[in-house]
């Protein structure tokens, strides 16, 4: 790799695609408006109204104005990133929009920089989750044909950077074009295993120019398999946001006395993340390339509404006759994995934690979901578990929550008779490497049949205990 | 309910129910996303009645920390690789809509006043770019006159960008250069913020070949 950027540089520039409106229209970075002038320009120009702009404001998703502030200061003394010029700025104008980029001028080393924002609103999830049964994507594509429009005569060396789906886009590039010769992929995710096989040479010729930067508690890099090398950075985790901070462009930015931006390596990958990795691979792998649109656009709804908070319309995705059934794989293979391995189940708790949720039920949540038995009794019986709940003055909110919700006893039942067919064991979670492109990530070995067996006795014994217990309060 | 197929491509882009969408079967959350679309689309071809217009997709504001949805769209009259921008958002009940077209019909003569005044104080010219940040309401911008855009009489949010020869200027002397391509601009009423680059000769290339670049402000 031959970029004159330090790493430190790449970030900051994928921190200021994300600024917009700061301290009015003219703090949008990704402005046409904003071509020709140097990024030192615009950090003076915002700086100068610096006053305009609200600390405690969000002016993208997860980053305040305060902290926008302290990233533009920390740009104010590198000359090296000041003076580097924003060449052109381009909106995505085909194929339903969906992506803006910047194509940046270094004149010390005469690199080109082309730099993709990342996913922004809620409706660039589809394109992300179309990445599980799209070969390539409709924005990838679209990404690949604005590069390759790009004029880099007298240009010595390239190099490709992009946040988040940005990320993504920079290594497809990078992939499936021979001029580039960087690509710093920010927290971006990963590739199905059809591209993988598709492109398998392509993948193996050009996978030394990735680097991935990704944040060691990041949750979107997680997604598919990853190509190129990986280095995890610590997250600052601020903690507004909760889970949803750690894939936040400024999570890995370190501030020091001086208003000096560092990062700092982490050991690893975060053990929950990379649990997660391991069995969204998995699962993912269970469904043929045709029948994964659904799953897609429920994941993709469910992560929307996750991010959004809203538990309401969580629970619709799960009654909805379009996602319902894909819903109810997941939550099967989920608890089937969990099942097999009871590691996740302290990944979850952590993650819960940091949402602030209670994770004091867990445990019993943990042991009815092991047994599918349990599970489909509940679901059986909706109005006595609501009655249940009542009478054992479980909150309000709760309670209220499933009577509004009936149908996820429905869904419930649905999981039961799933978590029955299904073997989490079967696929593969680790990333599928080009080199073992033709490799099936089926797992041949023979399952080991005495721990279903033993939760089934352990299932029978458990109904039986609960039969009492239902009984008991309920005519108590 | 019939969707063309620049809806059916939108509508897709933007909501998780492709299947729903190919069949015209809409919920109603897609069925407003869908009434806004068509709106956008009306406003600008009644607004620019000589253009005609695609709308290529939109970036909702859920999910982002705006207060209003965009909607990127092309004018078929117009070869530009990157999107047009028009901004729609709610306000008691009722859909208001500013674009940023207006820009794009002024420019050129915007460009050549510019240019025309420099040279005419005796200023070697090598290009003219100017933009605007402000975006209008249906209540102006299809008639809009260059002149009173750059003199500030309609607010635009002006930003002229003048790369000039440097290669005319005696001692490299920028600073004096500046100061008097402030004063000329000045002397013709121009408003806005004025980015100026010199550019080794009139042929410069405007990214690799500058010499010195400053920008002031004219209120």
């Amino acid at each position: 790799m031959n970029s004159s950027l330090s790493l430190e540089e790449i970030v900051l520039i994928n921190n200021l695609l994300y600024c917009e409106n700061l301290g009015g229209p003219k703090g949008t970075f990704l402005s046409p408006i904003q071509e020709s002038k140097t990024i030192g320009d615009y950090v003076n120009g915002v700086l100068r109204k610096a006053a305009d702009i609200v600390d405690d404001e969000e002016y993208s998703t997860g980053v305040t104005g305060a902290e926008y502030k302290e990233i533009l200061w920390s740009i104010k003394p590198n000359e090296h990133l000041r003076n580097i010029i924003i060449r052109e700025v381009h909106y995505e104008s085909e194929g339903a929009g969906g992506g803006r980029s910047a194509y940046l001028f270094d004149p010390s080393s005469n690199e080109a920089i082309v730099a993709f924002k990342g996913t922004q609103s809620d409706a660039e999830w589809i394109d992300n989750v179309s990445g599980l049964y799209q070969v390539p994507t409709q924005f990838q594509e679209n990404a690949l044909k604005w590069f390759q429009s790009l004029d880099f005569e007298g240009c010595d060396i390239i190099t490709v950077t992009g946040h988040s789906k940005g990320g993504n886009k920079s290594k497809y590039i990078t992939i499936m074009d021979e001029h580039v010769d960087n690509c710093f992929s920010f927290d971006g995710q990963g590739f199905s295993d059809e591209f993988i096989k598709r492109n398998a040479t392509r993948i193996v010729k050009n996978k030394s120019k990735i680097l991935n930067i990704i944040a060691e508690s990041d949750f979107v890099n997680i997604l598919l398999n990853d190509v190129g090398t990986r280095q995890f950075y610590l997250g600052t985790n601020f903690g507004r946001l909760g889970f949803a901070e750690n894939h936040c462009a400024n999570a890995v930015l370190f501030f020091d006395n001086t208003g000096a931006m560092c990062l700092w390596k982490a050991k690893g990958q975060d053990k929950k993340m990379k649990d997660l990795d391991v069995m969204l691979n998995s699962f993912i792998r269970s469904y043929e390339m045709s029948v994964r649109e659904n799953v897609a656009n429920m994941l993709g709804n469910i992560i929307v509404c996750a991010k959004a908070g809203d538990a309401d319309k969580i629970a619709d995705t799960f009654s909805d006759e379009r996602y319902s059934d894909s819903a109810a794989d997941l939550l099967a293979y989920v608890l089937r994995y969990k099942e097999e391995k009871p590691e996740m189940v302290a990944s979850v708790r952590e993650i819960l934690k940091q949402n602030g949720f209670n994770t004091g039920m867990l445990g019993v949540i943990d042991f009815i979901t092991n047994h599918d038995i349990i599970l489909e009794l509940i679901g059986k019986n909706k109005k006595a578990m609501i009655t249940i709940l009542k009478k054992r003055h479980v909150k309000e909110a709760t309670v209220s929550f499933l009577e509004r919700h009936t149908d996820l006893f429905d869904f419930i039942v649905l999981v039961s008779q799933k978590m029955r067919k299904i073997d989490p064991r079967r696929y593969s979670g680790s990333d599928l490497e080009a080199e073992d492109a033709e490799k099936d990530m089926s797992i041949h070995e023979k399952l080991g049949i005495s721990r279903r067996k033993l939760s089934f006795i352990m299932a029978a014994a458990v109904l039986i205990i609960m039969l009492i217990l239902v009984l008991v309060l309920v005519f108590k | 309910m019939e969707l063309s197929a620049e809806e059916k491509k939108v509508l897709s882009g933007v909501t998780f129910h492709s299947e729903e969408i190919e069949n015209g079967e809409l919920c109603d959350e897609d069925k407003a996303i869908l009434e806004n679309m068509r709106a956008v689309k009306k406003y600008l071809e009644e607004k620019y009645s000589k253009y005609q217009f695609e709308i290529t997709g939109c970036e909702p504001k859920e999910g982002t920390a705006r207060d209003y949805d965009e909607w990127y769209y092309k004018a078929l009259e117009i070869d530009r690789d990157s999107a047009f921008i028009a901004r729609a958002s709610e306000v008691d009940g009722k859909l208001v809509i500013q674009d940023d077209f207006y820009g794009e019909l002024i420019r050129k003569d915007a460009k050549e006043e510019i240019r025309k005044l420099l040279t005419a104080d005796g200023f070697s010219v090598a290009t003219v770019n100017v933009n605007f940040w402000e975006y209008f309401g249906d209540d102006c911008g299809q008639d809009i006159d260059a002149s009173k855009v750059l003199t500030g009489k309609i607010p635009a949010g002006n930003d002229i960008k003048i790369f000039l020869d440097g290669s005319k200027v005696t001692g490299e002397a920028f600073d004096g250069e500046v100061t008097k391509l402030e004063k000329c601009l000045k002397k013709y009423d121009i408003k806005g913020d004025i980015y100026v680059v010199f550019l080794k000769d009139a042929n410069g290339d405007l990214v690799r070949d500058r010499l010195y670049s400053d920008s002031f402000e004219l209120e």
